[in-house]
C-alpha cells in the first residue's frame, strides 16, 4: 500500500526502480534457462553411461522401450571389470603415469614460474610468453616428432615415455598459471624476506609456495586432468596392454573387433572419470581462488 | 647502533633518467633522519639503496663504517617497514616477528624472548596467534615494525609507513615510532612525502627534490631559515607565501615594493644581506603567521596594511585568511575573534622579522 502511495509521489523514480527489477527478473529466467539447457546437454552423456553400465547385455541389445530407462538394473559390469586384472593394470598405470607427471610438472613449473615472474632478467618477458605459445602447438601435432624421440630413447611400449612426453602439454601451462600468481604477490614481500635473511630458495619454499597455494593447487588438478585424460599420446606410444593407462585401455581391449561390450566400456569410463571427479569435489574452492587470483589485488 | 654515510651516490635507470644525482648526507648512530620531499625527488630510492633492493650506480654507502655497495640485504644488518606492511599472509603475528631470527638460527629461547619484548613495547602481546588478515591497519604496522625490532638490527628503514593509515591513527602512530626509538634508539632513516610527519619525527629532516638534497638540518632551522624557495614552500602548512616584489634602495634604507604599493622598509639587520638585491625584482616570503590581525604593534619592524579577504577559512583555533592581492594569493592566520569578512577589507599587520627575500634566478633564500 504504502509502496503505491509512494508510486504516486515519486512516479518517475519508482517506473525506473520497477523497470530495473523487471530487467532483473527477465536476467534471471534467462541465466535459469540457459543454464538448465547447458546442464541438460553436459549431463546426458554421463546419465546415459551410467544408464548403460548398469543393463545387462540383453537389456542393451534389446532396442524396444526407452533406452533412458533401466528394466533389471546389475552391478554385473562393474564386478566383471574390478575383478579383471588387466582393467585393474590400466588403473595402475594411470595412476603411477599422473602421479609422476603431476609432480614433475609442478617442480619444473613452479621453479620456472618464480624465475620468470620474479628473477628479472634479460629476455625473461620473451620467455613467458613463448613459454605459453608452447601451450598452443595442439598435442595432434606435436605427437608425430615426438615419436621418434620417445622411440630413439627406447621409451616406446613404457608407461616411462608418457612420463616424459606428458609434461609438454602441462608444463607450459601450469607454468603460465604460476607466474600470473606470483605476479599478483606484493614486491614488498620478496623486499621483507631478502631483508630478513632468505636467499631465493629459502624466498621460494617459506613465501611463494604457501601464499600461491591456491595457484599451485589449480595447476596440480589442471596437469592432473590433462595427464589422466590424455588420449592422443598413448594411443601414439603405447600397443602393448601391460603399459596401457586406462584411457587407452579401456577402448582397446573391450571393442574385439566389431564387438563392443558396451556395459563394461561404460562402467570403465565412469570408474576412469571418477578420481578426477573426486579431486575437483575437494579442491573445487581452491580451484576457483586459483583460478581468480591476481584479477584483483587483494 | 652505527652511523650511515652517503657519499656521492648516484642513481641511474635505464634510458639515463636520474632519479638521484650524486647526494652526500652523513647520518650519525642514534640519530632520527627523516628524507623528505614530493614523490619522484628520490628519497626511496635513497632509502633503497641503504637497504640494498637497488644498485648504487655511482657513489658509496657505508653502514657503520663498513661501505655495503656491493653486500646483500640479508647482510647488512639493517630492517625496514614497508608502506603496505609486507607482512608474510600465511604466517601468525609471531612467525611474522621470528622470521628473520629463524632464518639466522637464532635459538628458540632467545626468539621467544625477542619477539615478547618487542610485543611487549608495541603493546601487541595479545595478538601473536592472529594472522595478519585478522588485524586492522594500524595493529599490522605496529606487526611490521615489531618485525624490525626483533633484528636488533643497525639502522631502521621506514618507507613511508603511515600513508596507507587514516588521519587520526596517523598521528597515533607516529607517537608510537617515536617513542620506539626513544626506547631502543636504533639509527632511523625515515622516508615520507609529509612534512608533518617529517618535522614532528625528526632530529635532523632532509629535503629532497628532483634528485638532489636541497637542505639538511634541524626541523626548526628548515622552518625558520630555509635556505631555498622550494624548502622555504614545502615545509610549513599553509605554505609560505611568495609575492612578487622589487628591492629599492632609499635614502640609506632599503625598502621592499610589493604590488597594491604597499612599501614595506626592511629591518635595519637585513639591510646588508639585502642589499645586493637592490633594484632587482624578488620574491617576498612570509608565513601566514607573521601575517595577522595588529598584534604586538609595540615590536620593531611591524608592517600595517589593508587586504580584501576573499576566502574565509575558520579552523577553530584560527582563522585562515585568504587575501587578494595584485599578483598573488597570500594567506593569513587570525585569531579567531578578530571581525573578518568576505570582500571587506582586513587591516593586517606583517611581521618584518620574519621575512624572506628570495633570489628567483637561483632560488636561493637570502
Amino acid at each position: 500500500m504504502s509502496a503505491t502511495t509512494s508510486n504516486r509521489a515519486l512516479p518517475g523514480i519508482y517506473h525506473k526502480a520497477g523497470s530495473l527489477r523487471s530487467e532483473r527478473r527477465w536476467a534471471l529466467w534467462t541465466a535459469y534457462i540457459s543454464l538448465i539447457i547447458a546442464a541438460i546437454v553436459m549431463l546426458a552423456p554421463p546419465v546415459y553411461m551410467f544408464m548403460t553400465s548398469i543393463k545387462t547385455s540383453a537389456e542393451i541389445a534389446d532396442l524396444s522401450g526407452t533406452p533412458w530407462w533401466v528394466r533389471n538394473p546389475t552391478l554385473d559390469n562393474y564386478r566383471a571389470l574390478i575383478t579383471n586384472p588387466m582393467f585393474m593394470g590400466f588403473m595402475w598405470n594411470s595412476v603411477k603415469v599422473t602421479v609422476l607427471v603431476v609432480a614433475l610438472s609442478m617442480f619444473i613449473s613452479v621453479l620456472a614460474a618464480f624465475a620468470l615472474a620474479r628473477m628479472r632478467f634479460w629476455g625473461s618477458q620473451w620467455l613467458a610468453t613463448g613459454v605459453f605459445l608452447t601451450y598452443l602447438v595442439p598435442d595432434t601435432l606435436l605427437f608425430i616428432p615426438l615419436y621418434q624421440i620417445v622411440g630413439g630413447l627406447g621409451l616406446l611400449n613404457s608407461t616411462w615415455g608418457l612420463v616424459l612426453v606428458y609434461p609438454t602439454l602441462t608444463v607450459p601451462f601450469c607454468t603460465w598459471i604460476m607466474i600470473g600468481y606470483f605476479a599478483s604477490i606484493p614486491k614488498e614481500l620478496d623486499e621483507a624476506a631478502l631483508i630478513d635473511g632468505a636467499n631465493w630458495t629459502q624466498m621460494l619454499t617459506k613465501i611463494f609456495i604457501p601464499v600461491a597455494l591456491p595457484g599451485i593447487i589449480a595447476a596440480t588438478i589442471f596437469a592432473f586432468t590433462v595427464s589422466w585424460a590424455a588420449f592422443v599420446y598413448p594411443t601414439a606410444f603405447i600397443t602393448t596392454p601391460s603399459e596401457m593407462p586406462l584411457t587407452i585401455g579401456v577402448v582397446s581391449q573391450l571393442i574385439r573387433g566389431d564387438t563392443f561390450a558396451w556395459g563394461q566400456l561404460m562402467a570403465g569410463a565412469l570408474l576412469a572419470a571418477l578420481p578426477p571427479v573426486i579431486v575437483y569435489v575437494f579442491l573445487m574452492d581452491y580451484y576457483i581462488a586459483g583460478l581468480t587470483a591476481g584479477a584483483t589485488k587483494g | 647502533m652505527a652511523q650511515v654515510s652517503i657519499r656521492k651516490v648516484v642513481k641511474a635507470y635505464e634510458g639515463g633518467v636520474q632519479a638521484v644525482k650524486g647526494i652526500d648526507l652523513e647520518i650519525e648512530d642514534h640519530e632520527f633522519v627523516v628524507l623528505v620531499g614530493p614523490s619522484g625527488c628520490g628519497k626511496s630510492t635513497t632509502l633503497r639503496m641503504i637497504a640494498g633492493l637497488e644498485e648504487i650506480t655511482a657513489g658509496e654507502i657505508a653502514i657503520g663504517g663498513k661501505v655495503v655497495n656491493d653486500i646483500p640485504p640479508r647482510d647488512r644488518d639493517i630492517a625496514m617497514v614497508f608502506q603496505n606492511y609486507a607482512l608474510y599472509p600465511h604466517m601468525s603475528v609471531f612467525e611474522n616477528m621470528a622470521f628473520g631470527l629463524t632464518l639466522r638460527k637464532f635459538p628458540k629461547e632467545e626468539i621467544k624472548r625477542r619477539v615478547d619484548n618487542a610485543a611487549r613495547i608495541l603493546d601487541i602481546t595479545s595478538l601473536l596467534e592472529r594472522k595478519p588478515k585478522a588485524l586492522s591497519g594500524g595493529q599490522r604496522q605496529r606487526v611490521a615494525m615489531g618485525r624490525a625490532i626483533v633484528r636488533d638490527p643497525k639502522v631502521f628503514l621506514f618507507d613511508e609507513p603511515l600513508s596507507n593509515l587514516d588521519a587520526k591513527l596517523r598521528v597515533q602512530m607516529r607517537t608510537e615510532i617515536k617513542k620506539v626509538h626513544q626506547t631502543v634508539k636504533t639509527t632511523t632513516v625515515y622516508v615520507t612525502h609529509d612534512q608533518v610527519e617529517a618535522m614532528t619525527l625528526a632530529d635532523r629532516v632532509v629535503v629532497m627534490n628532483h634528485g638532489v638534497i636541497e637542505q639538511v638540518g634541524p626541523p626548526q632551522e628548515l622552518y625558520h631559515r630555509p635556505a631555498t624557495r622550494f624548502v622555504a614552500g614545502f615545509i610549513g602548512s599553509p605554505a609560505m607565501n611568495f609575492i612578487p616584489a622589487r628591492v629599492e634602495n632609499g635614502s640609506g634604507a632599503l625598502r621592499v615594493n610589493l604590488p597594491d604599493g604597499i612599501v614595506l622598509n626592511v629591518p635595519a639587520d637585513r639591510t646588508q644581506r639585502y642589499a645586493a638585491m637592490a633594484g632587482k625584482d624578488v620574491l617576498f616570503g612570509i608565513r601566514p603567521e607573521h601575517l595577522t590581525e595588529p598584534k604586538n604593534l609595540d615590536r620593531d619592524n611591524i608592517a600595517l596594511f589593508d587586504l580584501t579577504p576573499e576566502v574565509l577559512e575558520p579552523m577553530g583555533m584560527e582563522t585562515l585568511v585568504h587575501l587578494r592581492m595584485q599578483g598573488a594569493e597570500i594567506c593569513s592566520r587570525i585569531d579567531p575573534t578578530t571581525p573578518a569578512e568576505p570582500g571587506r577589507k582586513l587591516r593586517v599587520a606583517a611581521d618584518l622579522n620574519h621575512m624572506h627575500i628570495i633570489d628567483p634566478v637561483s632560488g636561493k633564500v637570502l
